[in-house]
Parts: structure tokens; sequence; C-alpha cells
């Protein structure tokens, strides 16, 4: 009975039975509750599949979706598309009119380094703290690019944190930002910013290639394909190409993306006490940047005449325009004449790129 | 330890320094670039 003995059914064990329900979980919060669905329903069925017995389609050299794994990140490629088609939906307008803005993104940076130094101290390697911490960033994109080089068995349950708390920024957030500021710092107005020319938009994204990869040439991968998306955008005279990353490529890649991410969460891999601590150090991690935000707002306030609205620091955190947006309600709350959204687009775009800057010294210090 | 120490130093100052350049570029851009150049402003619509 040889078709008995090849029956999948035989080889389910508990574990596959536990990852099945993190899987439909996953699937069953993107479908109903719309938390980051693009991305939690394709990790979702790639956690699914993974976990069903004798497929084989993570087996190296030989499955299907190991061959997504294998050739699109792990060989770097998939996360950089991510970024350029991020780049063609980006206006760095908002960061270019308000420059000092661009400070917030870089304190957000220091939930990062914290929750490293913390991830390590409870006996997790470099390469694994490193890999943790970068969650703070709040960017799906840069968490795995970061853990496919080092920590690759971190990759999934870094994925799904980052994503996880991307999706649940309007739930952390909020208390974070009452419990630091005053209602009166909540109500500040900021002072109407000026209008960029196109001129600079065009020339930004060139100059700050050449700025962050001189001084952080790990970060290339994702600094140059995010900058080229945006030149696509800025520069109106390719529009195919803009059209192309900004919808069907990124469309293409995050589906390979999110089905490949999934299937790295196998039970073995998965089901672990450090994986529970992955989580928990990951929320520190977002917490402690969004403090960091906030505090240096609060700081730049002693030292300028056109005070900050403290919220805006909170957007350092990447999670575009998720937390921009979460800014602005919360500012909106206090002060009904507010409206901070554009102000804090400037620190959340600054957080993408302070992120990317995080995870290039990594990379710098620890490959 | 050490190391973790150092990387969390070299760290924080990397993402500050890269991060203060880019300020100084933005600035030098918006001095630069930052504004409209002179006679850019549309023709005024023909009234024939």
């Amino acid at each position: 009975m040889a078709f008995l003995d090849q029956l999948g059914l035989l080889s389910v064990t508990w574990g596959s039975v536990v990852m099945w329900l993190i899987a439909l979980t996953l699937i069953y919060l993107a479908i109903t509750k719309e938390y980051e669905p693009l991305l939690l329903l394709p990790i979702g069925f790639g956690i699914l599949v993974a976990n069903l017995p004798m497929t084989d389609l993570m087996t190296p050299g030989e499955g299907l979706i190991w061959r997504f794994y294998h050739y699109g990140v792990e060989w770097e490629v998939i996360p950089p598309l991510i970024f350029l088609g991020l780049g063609a939906h980006t206006d760095f307008g908002p960061l270019l009119s308000q420059p000092r803005l661009i400070f917030l993104g870089a304190a957000a940076q220091g939930g990062v380094y914290v929750t490293f130094f913390v991830a390590h101290a409870f006996g997790f390697t470099l390469e694994e703290a490193a890999t943790i911490g970068i969650i703070g960033g709040a960017d799906g994109p840069t968490t795995i690019f970061l853990a496919a080089q080092l920590a690759p068995h971190l990759l999934g349950a870094c994925a799904v944190a980052a994503y996880s708390y991307m999706a649940l920024v309007p739930i952390i957030q909020p208390p974070i930002m009452r419990l630091l500021t005053t209602q009166q710092e909540r109500a500040i107005r900021m002072k109407k910013a000026r209008t960029v020319t196109t001129r600079e938009k065009v020339i930004f994204p060139l100059a700050a290639t050449m700025v962050i990869v001189l001084l952080v040439p790990a970060s290339a991968p994702l600094i140059t394909m995010f900058m080229l998306g945006n030149l696509f955008r800025e520069s109106k005279v390719v529009e195919r190409l803009r059209d192309t990353t900004q919808n069907a490529l990124m469309n293409i890649v995050t589906i390979f993306l999110g089905l490949s991410v999934g299937a790295t969460m196998s039970a073995t891999n998965f089901l672990r006490i450090d994986v529970l601590f992955i989580f928990v150090l990951g929320l520190v991690a977002f917490a402690l940047s969004t403090a960091c935000g906030l505090l240096l707002a609060k700081l730049m306030n002693l030292f300028t005449k056109d005070k900050i609205n403290p919220l805006v620091g909170a957007a350092g955190v990447s999670a575009v325009p998720m937390a921009a947006r979460v800014v602005h309600k919360v500012g909106a709350e206090a002060n009904k004449k507010n409206y901070l959204l554009m102000f804090a687009m400037g620190p959340n775009l600054a957080g993408v790129i302070g992120t990317v800057i995080a995870a290039g010294i990594f990379l710098t210090m620890l490959r | 330890m050490d190391t973790a120490s150092s990387i969390f130093l070299n760290g924080i100052a990397g993402v500050f320094t890269g991060i203060a350049v880019l300020y100084v570029m933005m600035k030098m851009l918006s001095l630069v670039a930052g504004r409209s150049a002179p006679g850019s402003a549309p023709p005024a619509p023909k009234t024939d």
C-alpha cells in the first residue's frame, strides 16, 4: 500500500496544526479587518501551504516557493523592487518644505538600537539582535532585507511582527503620544510650509542617492531603487515606467514576497520560545521608536521659534502613511483646526530613509 | 557586549550623521533650486 504510506494526513503533527491556525488567523485578519491585507494574505497562505506535510514546496533546490524565496529574497531582489515601487509612490515635498523634520526620522531609530542592545543582552546573537531591532523601524521590506542577510531563520517571525505592528499603529501609538505630550503641546498649530519647486523634487533623489550611498554603501540596494522610483515620478518624462513600478511591478513582487516569507515559517522554525521574545521585543522597539521621535520634537521646541507639534515626531517610524494619519487624527482631537497630515509625512519619509541607513550600518558592521 | 556597545554607539552616530548631511543637502537644494526662476510664471492668457 505505497499510496497509503504517502498520505500527507499521516504526517500531520501538532506543530503543523498550530501553524495552520496561525495562518488562518492572519488570513482572517487580512480579509475581515483589512490588516495590511496585501502582505498578510499571501503570508498567511504561505504559512498554510508550507506546513502541509510532504509538499516539498520549501525543499532547497526543488520546491516551487523555495525558488521564489531563494532567487527573490536571498538574492536581495524583491525588497529593493518593493522600494522601487515605494519611491514611485512617494512625494518628498512635505520633507523638502520642512527639512528640520528629517531629524525626527533619525530619532525614531533610537528604538531600533536600544532594542538591539536589549535583545543581545537577552542572549540573541548580534545578527539576530540587529534583525529584531530593525522591527522598530516599522518598515517591512527593510526588515526582510536585513533578516535575509543576517538571520534568515528569523525572517518569517520578524516580517510578520513588522507588518503586524504596522497594521496596529492606530492602536499602539496613540497611548504613547498622549502619555508623552500635554494637551497644549498636541494642540500646537504648525506654521504653513513653503511650496517646493519641481526642480528641487527632481534633484533630490539624485543628490540623496549620492549622499546616502557615499556615507553608507551597504544601504545602496534599497536606497538606489527607492530614489530611482522617485525620479521616475518626479521627472514626469517616463510615465509608463512610473506607472509600471508603482502598480504592476509592485503588485507582482508583493505576491512573491508575501508567499515566500510566509513559507519560511515552518512549525520547527516558528514554534519556539525565542519567537515569542521577538514579538515582545519588536513591540518594545516600535514603542521606543515612537517615543524617541516625540521626545526629540519636544527637545527641538526648546531651541526653535516656530514650534513643532511633538506628535509629528511619532511619525518618524516608517509605517507610511499610517503613522502620519494617526498623528493627524490625534492632533485633530486636541485642536479641531489642526491639520497635521502633511507635516507628519515629512518625518514619516525621513523614517524610511533613517531605517535604511540603520540597516546599512548593521550590515556594514555585522556582515 | 563590547561589540554590541560599539554597534549601538556607531549606529546612533551613523544615523544622525547621515541624516544631518541630508539636512544640509536639502537646505542647499532649497537655496539653489528652491525659488522659481525669474520669468517662469505662466504667460498671461491671450484675449483675442
